[in-house]
């Protein structure tokens, strides 16, 4: 993937002067950083609230705000972008109440709302399912001595959080230095809308490559720094997951809990999902046709069901690897993996366009190539969540388990598999929903002919077809909502 | 598998090296089952075709030979499988094209894309392109590949359908149906008196936050080439400074600009000129309408052609796309469903559509001169910090 970095080698030094790198560099940045925090703190939140208090509709609430997951950050910005647009959706309704015009929400701000409303489900998802295995005697220990509640978060639960919430704040920031759709919508000048920008005209050209390496230099910077910060001892306590007694809230804390839910829900879920049916119904008033919008279905669920598979197979011995016996081939596999999701979907695209016509041209626009690309950058989601589960198998378990004579093959099946396989399924259903909206790297590598849903919406909608476009969506946000309904509710229930 | 891995525990040092060597059985699994999983992947046609064509100068030997193979395709048996990229939207074209499939009973597989990125994928596949034939919405992507090598010569009596400003100056393309430059306005919003004669004109306070425009269109970017090639790049610079500072409204393309304005989300749009048409056929109450502009780039009127890939393993079929789309049913199509201009004769264009000799474009406009200017029109769109 990088020797065609190496080729580029004109004038640099142009390029660095031409082209204003460090207030892209700067903006990527300070986007990365606003979205991890507002991310963490909406899902950590959630996870708190849902695992460990009692509230009425809880499950019901737990999914609804993992949905988000399933609305391609591109669709969402696409529906702020029309509704709060300086004469768009939100000034036509109010405007009886003299409303004219509004300042559109559009830049960074615009950016940094769209992108923290569809990723902080990651946190959720990954959070939650940590923070539910995780022991919660130690809590109750720190609550009889009096800590009070804040403090015990900060102070108690997080830090025992650590590893999950570095795992999730990667996946959310490599999302954010990788995505171009919602920045390119809201006019928000990072490196990956400076890619996107040249790579339609010039895919060949030497901004694509320029940019391309500094932002691989970026994920490599960030997975080192990540590094860095596990040095530092990992906060394993031991003990045993038990059955987690969930803390009532007051009337008053249950009206607030319940609002907080709804804002979210509200702007995460609803006003795009709104925006959509608004655009379904309008057009088909008109009399415009839907039919015909059904061919990305069959290859979007082939797609996200073969890479699903295939990285739930291969994260498997990756994640054991990782966490129990801390080789060095591990770690590095690790930090190989986490990288790789971080290159934005357009790089490796890119490089797997020129690898599979400079060396592999039998396998150029075919199948194998679009599923190992996903592969690529979407096997971290699947290490990410078995990693999470590891975190529960300690070494003790195991010696336990070969000290009665199980065989090794038994230690797998009896001890660790069962405690990791949510892990593992989780991280399968965010690769498979992962899959179902990727675009960049789809639209350049899929064979002739061969569509997926994420490719018709944004056909559709950029040819201004927003009845096509909507009822895109909503196919793809129910074939979608299923495995992610079901995923939530699997993680409530045990 | 799963007891595979668990062997591998055995020895934590031969534990990395099996693992290494599973992983790579996993790819190579995936690599030998799923091109069954995906019937759509047509690996076997992605092999090497052929030789590149000739990318310098040519003798006359060399042309007349290529010329006479491609008269020899057109009697040839027309059928197989024809691979298109187009350049030209899917909701534009798509009718064309299974029209095509239907008569000529080629099987027909299209890549839509942006042509301007379509252009660079060529450029990058060289000879193992799977692709026959390139239908592209502006003449600059076509210059793009011509410039590359990658056409075969057209023979002329294909060429002389068109009228000469719609070909290609070494007949590496054909024109097939014309557009022109225009500003969609919003009619409520915007009086013709402040409008500008000009392009330039628009670069100006009174249209502060009023202006829309498509900086990855292809045929804005061919504007852009058009203007540094006539006035220069400073010139272009500045205007394209200019109109970053006054806040304009950025579209992914040119029919949103349309149903921008329709909406009253916007005032002037730069597109061409038939996504308005598109919108009035349907709607003749939209307070939109074009408005075209008197001279200079603004008022281009640009072929949407097409050329023949020399690595093209089904040139017969090429060929007979291209009569097809000469034909007096596609050009029809294109003026009557487009609401293009149709470029062969005795096609009488849309009562929607302007008399094309009463727009004012450029003469003389040399395409492949154009070609040169698209890489230095992205980098001012770039520059000017769009």
């Amino acid at each position: 993937m990088f020797w065609r970095f190496a080729n580029f080698s004109k004038n640099l030094s142009s390029f660095l002067s031409s082209w204003d790198v460090g207030t892209l560099l700067f903006n990527t940045l300070l986007l990365f950083f606003a979205v991890i925090f507002t991310s963490l703190f909406l899902g950590l939140f959630i996870s708190i609230l849902t695992v460990r208090y009692e509230f009425p509709g809880s499950k019901l609430l737990f999914s609804l705000t993992i949905l988000p997951l399933v609305i391609p950050s591109y669709i969402g910005a696409l529906t702020y972008v029309s509704a709060f647009s300086p004469k768009g959706l939100f000034v036509s309704l109010f405007s009886r109440y003299g409303v004219n015009e509004i300042t559109g929400i559009e830049g960074f701000i615009g950016s940094w709302i769209v992108l923290t409303l569809f990723t902080y489900p990651y946190v959720q998802l990954i959070c939650s399912s940590a923070l539910r295995n995780l022991d919660s005697t130690v809590e109750d220990a720190a609550r009889s001595l009096g800590v009070k509640k804040i403090k015990m978060y900060t102070k108690v639960v997080i830090p025992r959080l650590r590893k999950p919430i570095i795992y999730s704040s990667l996946l959310v920031g490599l999302y954010v230095i990788s995505d171009f759709g919602a920045v390119s919508l809201m006019k928000y000048g990072t490196m990956t809308k400076a890619i996107y920008s040249y790579y339609v005209i010039n895919i060949n050209g030497d901004p694509v490559i320029f940019y391309s390496t500094i932002l691989i230099l970026l994920a490599l910077v960030i997975s080192f720094a990540q590094r860095g910060t596990e040095l530092s001892r990992s906060a394993k306590v031991s003990g045993t997951p038990r059955e987690i007694t969930k803390i009532k809230l007051s009337k008053k804390n249950k009206i607030l809990v319940l609002t907080f839910f709804g804002i979210v829900i509200f702007f995460s879920l609803l006003l795009p999902m709104g925006v959509l049916s608004y655009w379904l119904i309008r057009g088909l008033a008109n009399g415009n046709s839907v039919s015909g919008t059904f061919s990305g279905v069959a290859g979007s669920l082939t797609a996200a069901t073969v890479t699903s598979i295939f990285a739930m197979i291969i994260a498997t011995p990756i994640v054991v690897m990782i966490s129990q016996y801390r080789s060095k081939f591990g770690d590095i596999f690790e930090k190989v993996t986490l990288t790789l999701y971080g290159l934005p979907h357009i790089a490796v695209g890119i490089s797997m366009l020129f690898i599979t016509i400079k060396i592999f041209p039998a396998i150029y626009q075919t199948f194998t190539t679009l599923i190992i690309s996903y592969l690529i950058v979407f096997l971290p989601q699947a290490v990410g969540g078995g990693q999470a589960s590891m975190e529960q198998v300690k070494l003790s378990y195991i010696e336990a388990s070969s000290g009665l004579g199980l065989s090794k093959i038994d230690t797998f099946f009896k001890v660790t598999f069962p405690l990791i396989y949510r892990g593992l399924f989780a991280g399968a259903a965010l690769v498979f929903l992962s899959t179902m909206k990727e675009l960049p790297q789809t639209l350049l590598l899929r064979p002739t002919g061969f569509s997926t849903m994420a490719v018709d919406i944004w056909s559709y909608a950029s040819e201004a077809l927003f009845t096509q476009a909507a009822f895109s969506a909503f196919i793809l946000l129910a074939i979608s909502a299923l495995p992610t309904y079901i995923l939530s509710t699997r993680n409530l229930n045990n | 598998m799963l007891s595979t891995i668990n062997k591998v525990n055995q020895k934590k040092v031969e534990m990395n090296k099996k693992i290494t060597v599973i992983l790579i059985a996993f790819m190579l699994v995936l690599t030998a089952c799923s091109p069954t999983a995906g019937e759509q992947g047509p690996a076997g046609e992605a092999g090497p075709a052929g030789e590149a064509g000739p990318a310098g100068t040519v003798s006359q030997e060399a042309i007349d030979a290529a010329v006479e193979a491609a008269l020899a395709a057109r009697e040839a048996e027309v059928g197989g499988t024809l691979v298109i990229y187009s350049g030209r939207k899917e909701s534009l074209v798509a009718d064309i094209i299974s029209e095509f499939a239907a008569t000529s009973g080629v099987e027909v597989e299209v890549r839509y894309a942006k042509s301007a990125a379509l252009a660079g994928t060529l450029e990058l596949e060289g000879a193992i392109s799977p692709a026959d034939v390139f239908f592209s919405q502006d003449p600059v992507s076509l210059g793009v590949v011509a410039k590359a090598g990658l056409f075969d010569r057209l023979p002329a009596d294909v060429l002389d359908n068109v009228p000469s400003w719609a070909v290609d100056s070494n007949g590496y393309w054909v024109g097939t149906s014309g557009r022109s430059r225009s500003l969609v306005v919003d009619t409520r919003d915007v009086m013709d008196s402040e409008l500008p004669s000009d392009i330039y004109g628009l670069a100006d306070e009174k249209f502060r936050n009023r202006l829309g425009l498509a900086p990855t269109n292809s045929s804005f970017i061919a504007m852009l080439a058009c203007m540094i090639e006539s006035d220069g790049e400073e010139k272009v610079l500045d205007w394209l400074t200019t109109i970053n500072g006054l806040g304009y409204g950025e579209y992914p393309k040119n029919s949103p600009q349309v149903a921008a304005a329709a909406a009253g989300e916007l005032d002037i749009g730069m597109i061409n000129h038939y996504y308005t048409l598109r919108v009035l056929a349907e709607d003749a109450d939209a307070p939109i309408k074009n408005v075209y502009l008197d001279g200079g780039c603004g008022a281009m009127v640009m072929p949407a052609g097409v050329g023949i890939l020399s690595s093209s393993q089904n040139k017969p079929a090429a060929m007979a796309f291209i009569d097809f789309l000469h034909s007096k049913s596609a050009q029809e199509t294109f003026t009557n469903t487009v609401y293009e201009f149709p470029l062969v004769e005795g096609i009488q264009p849309n009562a929607l559509l302007p008399e094309i000799n009463s727009l004012n474009s450029p003469s003389n406009l040399n395409w492949s001169a154009l070609a040169l200017w698209q890489e230095k029109a992205v980098e001012l769109i770039a520059q000017a910090g769009f």
